[in-house]
């Protein structure tokens, strides 16, 4: 479709009158061009305006559809690729900088501040950084961004895009290590995991209903750590290593959840657990971004309505005890949507997608890929 | 495309062909055509307000723009301009004669002046500065228009061997190397956190060099022809230099035995009061008594109060220009073969409906019988408007504007009476004076009923055109809205031209925007004039008897007074000043009235929409610097 087309067609399904049209045209095209079209799922032909005219067109009043216009100018937060890149930037200046600067300035018992002046500070450094093994927990980590935002310092042979390696892939990322550094024995002193995002918190880690295992990524990557050192009968870390968890985005709500989990897991599961783990993130959102009775009435009442219960997984709804997914993923009801995908703890009524025949159909604004089919 | 109305500003339009296709002639002869003999062997030193169009020239100036130009001159568009540019001699028998550059001194030209060196070692980096990169901007000139180096020779004047080998005339290259050396030199100290010492300047930064003293000309041989170029430069946005770096530079400009063309371009903030008012010398010459300021300095203001019928009449023509250029530059627009924006504008005149007739017939009816004016009377009125209105050329004069024409008429005949009159109720009286039904009672009449029933009153091309106050850019942000509005049409499938009714409404909305966006130095203060400055207009243009006919947009401050504002109030001045820089007020002066002189401040044209006053000239409220400086908050 044309953009005029699009355009045409929205102020009809809208009904604009001319002054409104003019404004909302003003900035669909602004919005569209610089933010929403860049969405990853979508494709030529079928971009921001022809899904808009899709979501819209789903809901039957007139009201209905301003109102959910209203939420999408009013509260939709979408993270386009700049931001995420300025976020990786964060990440890597705020977080992954410093720290190694600790570990180096540390190594030669000088000041922080101090370890650019010092002779061997630069070299220190670098070695020091080295000594880092950068792994991704998800598509999102986009560590081909941070390799950028860390040039001249992140080697390929230390950035690895899954939690769950192999003892041969082990095996070759030490010997990588060692060679590098002309050290036998070398292993690595930091384990920095990496994610897009976490809204609650629960799929790094969680323990569901009163069943006594823990379960979520931070578990699968011990097990995993565990298994290599079993199989390969060395130590791949060493003594007193450390586990940093970055997000580049979370909730407020997640980062206290994090926290807590925690120190739950430190004291429960004692010697089968990381001794030193951190989490950091690049930005949280306060708990404002929540979509909520007070804020957006009409909006959830248009969730309510608009809902279809078969595009929810039943293993999902009961890992967070909730029955259903109007407002997302263990209930976190944002307005959330990132550029290369939107979290499923996004109100559903922005990427949830009915199959064919439903009764309530929901069209979904930003598409959801569902890693889990 | 996008919108290119919402493009005013020439540095948005990325190449010279989409430049060009912008332009409209119509200023270069305006402000530059009767001085063509004045304007390249001494100091021109051009002003205006913002957006009255000084970068759009010095861009189209430039030897590389005029290059482009004659590269495409078969386009019918190009050739109105190369005419133009022939007229004030930057080209003769289509070969440019002139190698302009541009120098915008919004950089870091303004950082010199706080450098911790005494003000002679400062003004020689500026100078030194400025030399070094028009020097460059003159080569890249030349290169951009396609030359090369080798084709081009420098002329040096006739004068010192040793300024000459100083600045590297023996070639293009050379002085083009020299030029890059003092550049980087200066850059360094001013781009430095902490600037050197004094005595770690590096010598080549402090060294003479005076290529404006020395170049004389530029031989560009192409194509079996020598072309010679006399150097331009023109230093754009001097208001953005300190105050004594503008005198400095001034003063150092206005030589005489400079061989180079130069210009400065500025806005009215870097003048003083009494320039900006009373048309005053440069406040650099006012201390350079030994010139002579018409013989050695021209001064183009982008704005004059002379003959301003005839400038409201070019800058129609302007707008009208203009505009035509850019809608023809909206795709959307020729798709439906709308090629000017008068066309889009519908200037049929609006109708009150019927109700809001029938109670402004019964106004009258109450007024006529309140008067005690006779039957009689009273028809010889309708008469008079049936006459007016059978023989204007005014569009505007419907049923509903004759009923407001006849219902001021009465008001006026009911003024005319002796008190006498009234009290005996005779309703055969004559009026003292003669009534008269002209044109100021129709404009009235239209404007009262704006006011009293929200009638339509600003629509069609040439209100939009004298909402522009004579600033092109404020044409354009006020054009803008209706293009858009327009543009929305088309893509709905509808008509593309604006009611009456849809015009007034949007330029109303947009006057008000603009009103409220003013961020300039003093805007508090001036919106605060223009408040009581309009409230008063419109309590008088309001008057059932229409006074001042089409009402009132100025206030009036006897001219002796205003005189003396400069030095009698400086605060009050410096506000006047900010006000008429940046189109919030045009001042009219030595305004004759009942045999005395008034110096007029008239509100602008956004404020003028905002608060519903009439673009029709002279009418005035009589008032006083006191009142006005009352207004104003320290």
């Amino acid at each position: 479709m044309n953009e005029a087309l699009c355009l045409r067609t929205l102020g009809s399904v809208m009904q604009w009158s001319n002054d409104r049209a003019r404004i909302e045209y003003e900035w669909l095209r602004l919005i569209s061009k610089f933010k929403y079209d860049g969405y990853r799922d979508f494709v030529a032909g079928v971009q921001f305006l022809e899904s808009l005219i899709t979501w819209l067109t789903q809901f039957e009043t007139s009201e209905e559809r301003q109102t959910a216009y209203d939420f999408l100018k009013d509260r939709l937060v979408y993270v386009s690729p700049a931001e995420l890149t300025k976020l990786i930037d964060l990440c890597y200046f705020e977080h992954i900088r410093p720290m190694v600067t600790q570990v180096a300035a540390n190594d030669l018992a000088v000041d922080r501040y101090r370890l650019w002046s010092h002779p061997n500070g630069s070299k220190r450094f670098d070695y020091c950084f080295r000594h880092v093994l950068f792994m991704g927990l998800s598509d999102g980590a986009r560590t081909d961004l941070l390799r950028y935002a860390a040039r001249g310092k992140l080697k390929n042979e230390q950035v690895v895009s899954f939690t769950q390696i192999d003892p041969d892939k082990w095996q070759d990322l030490l010997d990588c290590l060692r060679n590098d550094t002309n050290d036998r024995n070398a292993r690595f002193h930091c384990l920095f995991v990496i994610d897009d995002f976490t809204a609650s918190g629960t799929s790094i880690l969680r323990r569901p209903g009163l069943e006594k295992e823990w379960k979520g990524k931070l578990v699968r990557l011990w097990n995993s750590l565990d298994y290599a050192r079993r199989e390969l009968q060395i130590e791949l870390m060493q003594e007193n290593w450390s586990l940093r968890v970055h997000h580049y985005l979370a909730t407020q709500q997640a980062r206290c959840t994090l926290l807590k989990r925690k120190q739950q897991a430190a004291h429960e599961r004692e010697h089968n657990w990381f001794k030193n783990l951190e989490f950091s993130f690049s930005s949280i959102f306060d708990s404002s971004i929540k979509v909520t009775d007070q804020t957006d009435h009409r909006f959830l009442l248009l969730t309510e309505k608009h809902y279809d219960p078969n595009i929810e997984s039943k293993q999902h709804l009961e890992e967070c005890e909730i029955d259903n997914l109007k407002r997302g993923y263990a209930e976190c009801s944002l307005p959330l949507v990132l550029e290369h995908n939107t979290p499923n703890n996004s109100l559903a009524l922005l990427w949830a997608e009915s199959s064919k025949g439903a009764k309530i159909a929901m069209r979904p604004l930003f598409r959801r890929h569902q890693r889990h089919i | 495309m996008s919108n290119p109305f919402k493009k005013r500003a020439t540095e948005f339009f990325v190449n010279d062909e989409s430049f060009l296709a912008a332009i409209t002639p119509l200023p270069i002869r305006a402000f530059f055509k009767d001085n063509c003999d004045r304007l390249y062997d001494r100091l021109v030193i051009v002003s205006g307000t913002p957006g009255s169009g000084k970068t759009t020239l010095a861009r189209l100036f430039q030897y590389r723009t005029i290059k482009t130009l004659l590269n495409h001159i078969d386009l019918e568009s190009y050739s109105d301009i190369e005419s133009a540019l022939s007229e004030c001699g930057m080209l003769v028998d289509h070969v440019p004669t002139k190698l302009t550059c541009r120098i915008s001194l919004t950089t870091d030209y303004r950082e010199f002046w706080e450098f911790p060196y005494p003000p002679e070692i400062r003004t020689r980096l500026l100078e030194s500065m400025l030399q070094a990169r028009t020097c460059l901007a003159w080569i890249q000139n030349i290169e951009a228009a396609g030359h090369s180096l080798q084709e081009v020779t420098v002329v040096p004047k006739n004068t010192s061997v040793a300024a000459a080998a100083s600045i590297g005339v023996e070639s293009v290259a050379d002085l083009y190397k020299k030029a890059s050396q003092v550049e980087l030199a200066i850059y360094n100290i001013s781009a430095a956190l902490l600037p050197p010492a004094l005595d770690q300047l590096p010598a080549i930064a402090i060294a003479p060099y005076r290529p404006f003293d020395v170049i004389e000309e530029f031989q560009v041989a192409s194509d079996n022809q020598v072309s010679n170029l006399n150097p331009l430069v023109i230093f754009d946005d001097a208001h953005e230099l300190h105050i004594t770096q503008f005198d400095f530079l001034t003063s150092w400009l206005v030589r005489r035995e400079l061989p180079i063309g130069r210009w400065i371009m500025t806005r009215y903030d870097a003048l003083s009061p009494e320039q900006v008012f009373q048309g005053a010398e440069s406040r650099a010459i006012e201390d350079l008594k030994r010139v002579q300021t018409k013989r050695d300095i021209t001064e183009i203001r982008f704005h004059s109060d002379d003959n301003r019928k005839a400038e409201r009449k070019r800058f129609q023509k302007m707008a009208r220009d203009m505009s035509t250029r850019y809608i023809r530059m909206m795709p959307v627009f020729e798709q439906r073969g709308i090629s000017d924006l008068a066309s889009v504008l519908q200037n049929d005149p609006p109708k009150l409906t019927k109700g809001q007739l029938a109670n402004l017939r019964d106004l009258v009816s109450k007024d006529h019988e309140k008067y005690g004016i006779s039957m009689q009377w009273r028809e010889q009125i309708q008469h008079k408007v049936q006459n007016y209105a059978k023989g204007t050329t005014d569009q505007d004069v419907g049923e509903d504007v004759q009923v407001a024409m006849e219902r001021i008429l009465l008001h006026r005949f009911a003024n005319r009476l002796r008190p006498s009159d009234l009290f005996s109720r005779r309703q055969d009286v004559e009026p003292s004076k003669p009534m008269k039904c002209d044109s100021g009672v129709a404009h009235g009449a239209q404007i009262q009923l704006m006011h009293r029933f929200g009638r339509p009153y600003y629509y069609g091309i040439n209100t939009l055109c004298d909402s522009g106050s004579n600033n092109p850019e404020l044409f354009l942000q006020l054009a803008e809205r209706l293009v858009e509005q327009a543009e929305t049409k088309i893509v709905r499938n509808r008509p593309a031209s604006l009611s009456s009714r849809e015009q007034h409404r949007l330029l109303r909305e947009r006057g008000s925007e603009i009103v409220n966006s003013w961020t300039f130095p003093e805007c508090d203060n001036v919106r605060a004039l223009i408040e009581l400055i309009s409230s008063l207009c419109r309590v008088a243009t309001l008057k059932e008897n229409a006074p001042l006919g089409a009402g009132a947009n100025s206030y009036g401050i006897p001219q002796s007074d205003f005189n003396e504002l400069p030095i009698e109030n400086p605060h009050l001045a410096r506000v006047l000043q900010f006000g008429i820089s940046y189109n919030a007020i045009q001042l009219v002066q030595n305004h004759k009235t009942k045999g005395d002189l008034w110096c007029l401040l008239e509100i602008g044209g956004a404020a003028s929409l905002h608060y519903g006053l009439p673009f029709y000239r002279g009418g005035f409220i009589e008032g006083s610097i006191h009142e006005l400086s009352v207004t104003i908050t320290r």
